[in-house]
């Protein structure tokens, strides 16, 4: 019975951009007058019916009653807060962003504007302004809502989280494709019908947009369309003598049937490909050497060569690094500068991420992380350097000759770069190695790329 | 809700606007399929702009179907967005090193670099899926090594014997290097072959003259035209039922490409045998197929421009007889 409360307190941002709840008295005590009966009838173990209040506080707001449409305002501002908070779990951690960063965008209201004079449409104002309760729940358009906000999708996608249209999935969906996944559990007919829908959607509105070389989000398709789909849809079907008249809503709702079914299929399948997916699964693809069981061999032959290893992985480093900033330096506005410093910040003094993004400008550590590309980095050192090693150990080709024994020959070699006790380097070497400012053992990777900026130039440390 | 948001992944590749109105230029002129290589292109793009950021140091060649990178021929695959688990491949498959699995998100401008498969790696996931319908394979998503890292690491270091892709037919007939003729020297090898260069020393000079320049007028007439410093050579195609005259021209081009002009016209009847076929095709695809047909047309070519060393086979068939030449390069060096 708690969650009743959300009727009549509204979730909001404060001035300092913290959440904050407000009491509406008057909300309160309409809401229980209105409610009475069903409030004392329930057994507090019984979820309320969220979706027979809804429609009643609709129906008095459609009527005018401002108490009422308060009432709904507050429920909402729950569920957009709900919706924050998901995504932010979902995503947050590896993308870099919060919570509230999400709230900034879409929790809107402030309670106090007069609701329909303002110029400016909150999340609340779009939702009631759509709604329809015999569609589905409050809920569920909030959340639509929510989704479609340009702002918030803006945000998201520079963190690179993402939400395809409908419109993108159904361009992209041949029809003989749909005819496969909808036999599942359609009858023939109304695979037919879904097909040839389809048909016509791809015949003009996804030949307008290329026609038109329309880019960015895909927007719904507009009633010229949508008649003109019709239009093509009666050709289409009046060969087989079967006259099918679509109302263009109802065109519009057919089109989104589908285009959700096709999005539950593509997040079902998707799923499977995920790396979780069992290693038993013959479809999965396996790396060549799954224990790397080479890894011995590979050891011996990498240790009996440390010093080819350590000349060409300082080689390496620079020539990875000129290329990186060749490439950076095209970009508009050129990133050669900021990329160069955070990468000596990060392995030269330790750095952390946040403390890199103050220092070279950048609003955001994830900027940083996808600056620096640590991995990708790393990866192409260890590339060139096995390219260079090959060339230089001659005798040693059976490492080249096959894909298996390169992939492993990569991981073995990566695990000795990011070893910290470094196993390449004599004891009398560890000692006199210069260990991080920050005081922590850096890896062998780490302490030569170092050495190696210092060399370019990179920063002065003192 | 929640599981409609999707993640983008490192590897993503975003287009510029300039990138995007080049593939749909490329789509335009297609009437079939055409937002299917809309996509294809995209993915091209953003294959190869992946590549350019990542490895500079890689060199890279576009042809109409496949990418050259550093020692290995790449085919890009892609359906646009994944909407399944599996993707179909047409058959036949261009026969590259390396197949790259890529994801295109048309409406945000982006490509992702989603899995490779090596030549033998994909032969091995097909032949374990025997789903041909109507000549298209089916297989699962999965399959492919999600790791675009190990792609470029192949690419970087592998040994490009490692993958063979070469058909065992055309491997076993040695290539004629026609840059000698440029040079009015023909190969040795080419000399037990029946090839004769042209203008035909051997010819009586009134003929010499002749046999070229009704060549010439012949293909002029349909809008074609041989370069006037071009050298060529014929043979002779003899089967049972008849002979066929075939001519070679080349001619020297801006370092490091060149160009080749096959011409098929008839020799020993006035006219050639209908549906007489002329195919050449490099070492991944078909490039000229071109037919007599019904209408004994008086004669048909078609024309190759390739990089320095890169062979090109020459078929002809006619009257149920296929002559398979040995393949023809250009190797000025040598």
């Amino acid at each position: 019975m708690g969650d009743v409360s959300n009727y009549w307190t509204l979730m909001r941002l404060n001035a300092g951009g913290q959440c904050q709840i407000d009491p509406d008295r008057a909300a309160q005590t309409f809401f229980q007058q209105q409610f009475l009966e069903l409030l004392n009838s329930l057994n507090p173990a019984e979820p309320i019916d969220h979706r027979a209040v809804q429609r009643q506080l609709w129906q008095e707001t459609v009527s005018s009653n401002s108490l009422a449409e308060r009432c709904l305002r507050y429920f909402i501002s729950h569920q957009i807060y709900q919706s924050c908070i998901q995504i932010a779990a979902k995503f947050g951690q590896i993308h870099g962003f919060t919570a509230p960063d999400l709230y900034v965008y879409v929790l809107d209201d402030d309670g106090r504007s007069p609701f329909r004079n303002s110029s400016y449409q909150t999340v609340a104002m779009m939702v009631l302004k759509t709604f329809d309760p015999a569609k589905g729940s409050l809920t569920a358009w909030v959340s639509r809502c929510v989704k479609q906000h340009r702002d918030l999708r803006e945000f998201l996608l520079q963190q690179g989280v993402y939400l395809l249209t409908d419109w993108a999935i159904l361009n992209d969906t041949p029809c003989d494709r749909l005819q496969k996944i909808l036999a599942a559990d359609r009858t023939p007919l109304e695979v037919q019908r879904a097909h040839d829908i389809l048909a016509s959607f791809h015949a003009i509105y996804r030949e307008d947009r290329f026609q038109q070389a329309m880019r960015g989000t895909c927007q719904p398709p507009n009633i010229q369309q949508l008649t003109r789909m019709t239009h093509h849809l009666q050709a289409a079907q009046n060969p087989q003598g079967t006259s099918y008249a679509l109302s263009l809503e109802s065109l519009l709702e057919k089109l989104q049937a589908i285009a959700h079914q096709l999005r539950q299929h593509r997040i079902a399948t998707q799923n499977g490909i995920a790396p979780t997916q069992s290693l038993d699964d013959p479809d999965v693809y396996l790396q060549p050497n799954p224990q790397n069981a080479d890894e011995d061999e590979h050891l011996e032959f990498l240790t009996f060569y440390r010093e080819q290893l350590l000349q060409c992985l300082d080689q390496a480093a620079i020539e990875v690094t000129r290329d990186r900033l060749m490439v950076l330096k095209r970009k508009s506005p050129p990133k050669d500068q900021v990329f160069l410093t955070a990468l000596s910040l990060f392995h030269c003094r330790g750095e952390s991420m946040s403390r890199i993004a103050a220092q070279v400008g950048l609003s955001r550590q994830d900027a940083v992380t996808r600056l620096l590309k640590l991995k990708e980095f790393r990866a192409d050192v260890r590339q060139h350097l096995l390219s260079m090693l090959k060339v230089r150990i001659i005798n040693q080709a059976q490492y080249y000759a096959d894909p298996g024994q390169l992939i492993s020959l990569d991981q073995t070699l990566e695990t000795i770069l990011e070893d910290r006790v470094t196993m390449l380097i004599h004891e009398a070497e560890a000692e006199a190695q210069t260990a991080s400012r920050a005081g922590r053992p850096q890896s062998l990777f780490a302490s030569r790329l170092c050495q190696a900026l210092d060399q370019m130039g990179g920063l002065s440390h003192d | 809700m929640i599981n409609e948001w999707e993640a983008l992944p490192m590897e993503s590749i975003q287009l510029s606007l300039e990138q995007m109105e080049y593939a749909t230029q490329m789509a335009q002129s297609v009437e079939q399929h055409r937002w299917d290589i809309y996509l294809h292109q995209l993915a091209r793009l953003g294959v190869r702009q992946w590549l350019g950021d990542r490895a500079p140091d890689l060199e890279i060649c576009e042809s109409a179907n496949h990418l050259t990178v550093g020692d290995f021929t790449l085919h890009v695959i892609t359906p646009g967005l994944f909407i399944d688990s599996t993707i179909n491949l047409p058959n036949p498959l261009p026969k590259v090193h390396f197949y790259v699995l890529v994801e295109v998100i048309e409406e945000q401008q982006q490509v992702r670099i989603s899995g490779s498969l090596n030549h033998h790696q994909l032969n091995l996931l097909i032949k374990s899926h025997v789903n041909r319908v109507e000549d298209i394979t089916t297989i699962p998503l999965a399959g492919f090594d999600p790791d675009p890292n190990h792609l470029l690491l192949q690419l970087r270091c592998l040994n490009p014997e490692a993958i063979s892709v070469m058909p065992v037919s055309a491997a076993a007939l040695p290539p004629i290097n026609i840059a000698a003729w440029l040079q009015n020297q023909l190969d040795a090898v080419v000399q037990t072959m029946d090839w004769i260069l042209l203008p035909a020393q051997t010819l009586a000079p009134a003929m010499r003259d002749t046999q070229l320049s009704t060549i010439r007028m012949n293909l002029a007439r349909g809008g074609t035209n041989i370069p006037p410093e071009s050298i060529g050579a014929y043979r002779q195609l003899r089967w049972a039922g008849g002979s066929l005259a075939l001519y070679a021209f080349t001619w020297a081009m801006p370092q490091p490409e060149w160009g080749m002009m096959i011409v098929v016209a008839p020799d020993s009847a006035p006219q050639m045998p209908a549906d007489t076929r002329l195919q050449i095709r490099d070492e991944t695809q078909f490039l000229v197929d071109a037919t007599s047909g019904n209408l004994a047309s008086v004669l048909i070519h078609g024309q190759v421009i390739g990089q320095w060393g890169e062979p090109f086979w020459v078929t002809v068939t006619t009257d149920s007889v296929s002559f398979e030449l040995a393949p023809l390069t250009f190797n000025p060096e040598s």
